[in-house]
């Protein structure tokens, strides 16, 4: 597994489209602050001449007893943000994912391939290596939006992105925010990544040419849009069973576990426990994609979907 | 012990696919696998590796079932590709660290059989100048036949003990084509195991001591070639003559397959009839310039064996 993992890998940053779209995607986070600042900020140079000013929040007691530690606006506008990154490591893997399964079969290598390695190993090696690559680029994203609101703010006023991001409800004073998350956001990110990485690996498996690549694509891109509209609309809802429910509930719970969790609505208990239920999807769709991939190594005709997939992997024979 | 394959079955659905196949190679040399399109010789290679759950049966490596873990296989498909967009050299790099072969190793048998195979300037492509960069070549640049050059590299770098080649020279050229067999026969003489599927019967005739003929899933011929031949007699004749012969050849009660001049092929009874026929042309002055008597070719016995299929 590890091979596959170098070696997709190694192709994906050596491939040509890749290395622009990293590229457009680090000087548009680079620029990203300094642009803004002129139509968003003041535009006056800093006060101190170093790092921006740390923004902060005052309210009355009142104010804060009435309305509580969150609200409406607060849990929709974290919901909100943390979909949309889940929603675009997911959707871009899957791109990704389906090309290079549908690629190989394709190109008539699986069977050379099936000689040196299982076939659920191969796919999970992919799985991966795009993986990687994704977080490689999220991290360069941060990365690089971090070290332009650095070097910006010594010389002009970044406080406006505080500013925007209070105008939607987001600050400390509403969130769960400690050392836990460095944890707990990684891994959510990772097992999110892994379960809608399979589901698309699955539908691809079912393809035999390249033409059949976008409807594979696009069954995999509706159940991640399926997660991402349930949890961004049930989210600002609340309520204890809800808050279960779409804590247990996988695919779904991939986009609103974390945030339940930073929101304080569910502790450690219940996050693990969502990260267990994931897992053991994660493991079960391993160990089918490769029994389907199997089963679909002579296959050369229509593309077979996700469904009828699904359910031949159930009748568990190759 | 070698390799032992017992009762391979494969059916799907209702349909059998492959109806208890078994063979067995206890020495190093090539086994053929022959048979018409859709016969069962793929589903049955697909299931000794591995790749295709068998109904029933086993295959055994030195009396342990085969893996590729205790068996170093090489493995060249009928459905055969490259990464149409990858460089030449990661890929047959890939595919050696994914056989267990080390880096440095693979560097040189990648080397060795570039020489062979006469694939150096696709995978070590010299540079115009010093300063000039080398653009490593991708695989939708090269012909079919070079692709065919790049995926026998693969099947053979991890210098396997046992080699199963499906079609190994379709679609290649004639020079490229006794470039492969020169190599096979240096795997041969190197004491590996081969097993060879392929339709081109002449070239089975070359290599193979034994043969499984299979006729939609079922084994109609099986066993060592030259016994097999041995067993049809020597029916084909081969004869040319100065004058006409066409009398003498009737009266002897030949049969003529072909005729172009004075060239016959002839179908025997057996050899006192094509005796009968020799000193019957001599003794009437005949000029006799080609006598020759032979078994049956492989593609005859082939065709005999199979032939219903096509009628």
């Amino acid at each position: 597994m590890s091979k596959v993992f170098k070696f997709t890998l190694t192709q994906l940053f050596k491939n040509k489209s890749n290395k622009i779209v990293f590229g457009i995607l680090f000087a548009v986070l680079i620029l990203a602050v300094p642009v803004a600042s002129i139509f968003l900020g003041d535009g006056g140079a800093s006060d101190i001449g170093g790092p921006a000013e740390i923004y902060t929040y005052a309210d009355t007691l009142e104010s804060y007893m009435k309305n509580g530690p969150d609200d409406f606006g607060t849990r929709y506008a974290v919901q909100y943000g943390y979909s949309i990154v889940v929603m675009m490591l997911c959707v871009f893997s899957a791109t990704y994912i389906v090309r290079a399964i549908v690629e190989e079969k394709s190109s008539k290598l699986v069977e050379t391939l099936l000689v040196s390695i299982r076939s659920e190993d191969m796919i999970f090696g992919k799985l991966l290596a795009v993986m990687a690559f994704m977080l490689a680029m999220l991290a360069a994203g941060v990365a690089a939006f971090a070290l332009s609101y650095a070097v910006t703010g010594m010389f002009t006023d970044v406080s406006f992105i505080g500013d925007l991001l209070a105008g939607f409800g987001i600050s400390g004073r509403l969130l769960t925010i400690g050392p836990e998350l460095m944890l707990i956001i990684p891994v959510s990110l990772v097992l999110a990544f892994l379960l809608f990485s399979q589901l698309s690996a699955l539908s691809g498996a079912g393809c035999s040419a390249a033409e059949d690549m976008e409807s594979a694509n696009m069954a995999g891109i509706m159940a991640i849009l399926a997660g991402y509209l349930i949890s961004t609309m049930t989210m600002p809802m609340g309520g204890k069973v809800l808050t279960i429910a779409m804590t247990l509930c996988p695919f779904v719970s991939s986009f609103s576990a974390p945030v339940y969790f930073v929101m304080g609505d569910i502790g450690w208990g219940l996050m693990l426990g969502s990260w267990a239920v994931q897992l053991a999807l994660v493991l079960a769709l391993y160990k089918l994609s490769g029994r389907v991939y199997d089963r679909l190594i002579i296959y050369t005709g229509r593309r077979i979907k996700l469904g009828e997939i699904l359910a031949m992997a159930g009748k568990g024979e190759k | 012990m070698g390799l032992e394959v017992k009762n391979l079955h494969k059916k799907y659905g209702d349909k059998v696919v492959v109806d208890n196949l078994s063979f067995e190679m206890k020495d190093p040399g090539v086994y053929a696998l022959l048979g018409t399109n859709g016969a069962g010789k793929t589903t049955s290679i697909r299931m000794m590796l591995g790749m295709l759950a068998r109904d029933g049966g086993e295959v055994l490596w030195n009396g342990q079932p085969l893996t590729t873990e205790n068996c170093n296989v090489g493995y060249l498909a009928e459905e055969r590709g490259l990464y149409p967009k990858y460089s030449l050299m990661d890929q047959l790099m890939y595919f050696a660290q994914l056989r267990g072969v080390s880096k440095e190793e693979a560097k040189k048998r990648i080397r060795y059989w570039a020489e062979r195979l006469g694939a150096e300037e696709y995978l070590f492509p010299e540079k115009k100048s010093k300063k000039a960069k080398t653009k490593p070549k991708l695989a939708d640049q090269l012909s079919k036949g070079n692709q065919q050059k790049i995926q026998f590299m693969i099947a053979l770098i991890s210098d396997p003990e046992l080699l199963i080649l499906d079609e190994p020279l379709s679609g290649l050229d004639p020079v490229n084509t006794d470039l492969f067999k020169g190599i096979i026969r240096e795997e041969i003489a190197a004491g590996k195991y081969l097993i060879m599927s392929s339709h081109q019967m002449a070239t089975v005739e070359e290599f193979c001591t034994d043969i499984t003929i299979l006729d939609r899933s079922k084994t109609v011929l099986q066993g060592h070639l030259g016994k097999i031949k041995k067993s049809y007699g020597r029916v084909n004749l081969k004869l040319k003559t100065e004058q006409e012969a066409e009398p003498f050849i009737a009266e002897a009660g030949a049969r003529i397959v072909t005729k172009k001049e004075n060239e016959y092929q002839l179908k025997v009874e057996g050899e006192e009839q094509a005796n009968k026929l020799l000193a019957s042309l001599i003794g009437a002055g005949v000029q006799v310039v080609t006598f020759d008597l032979r078994e049956p070719s492989l593609h005859e016995i082939f065709v005999e064996k199979v032939g219903d299929y096509h009628e």
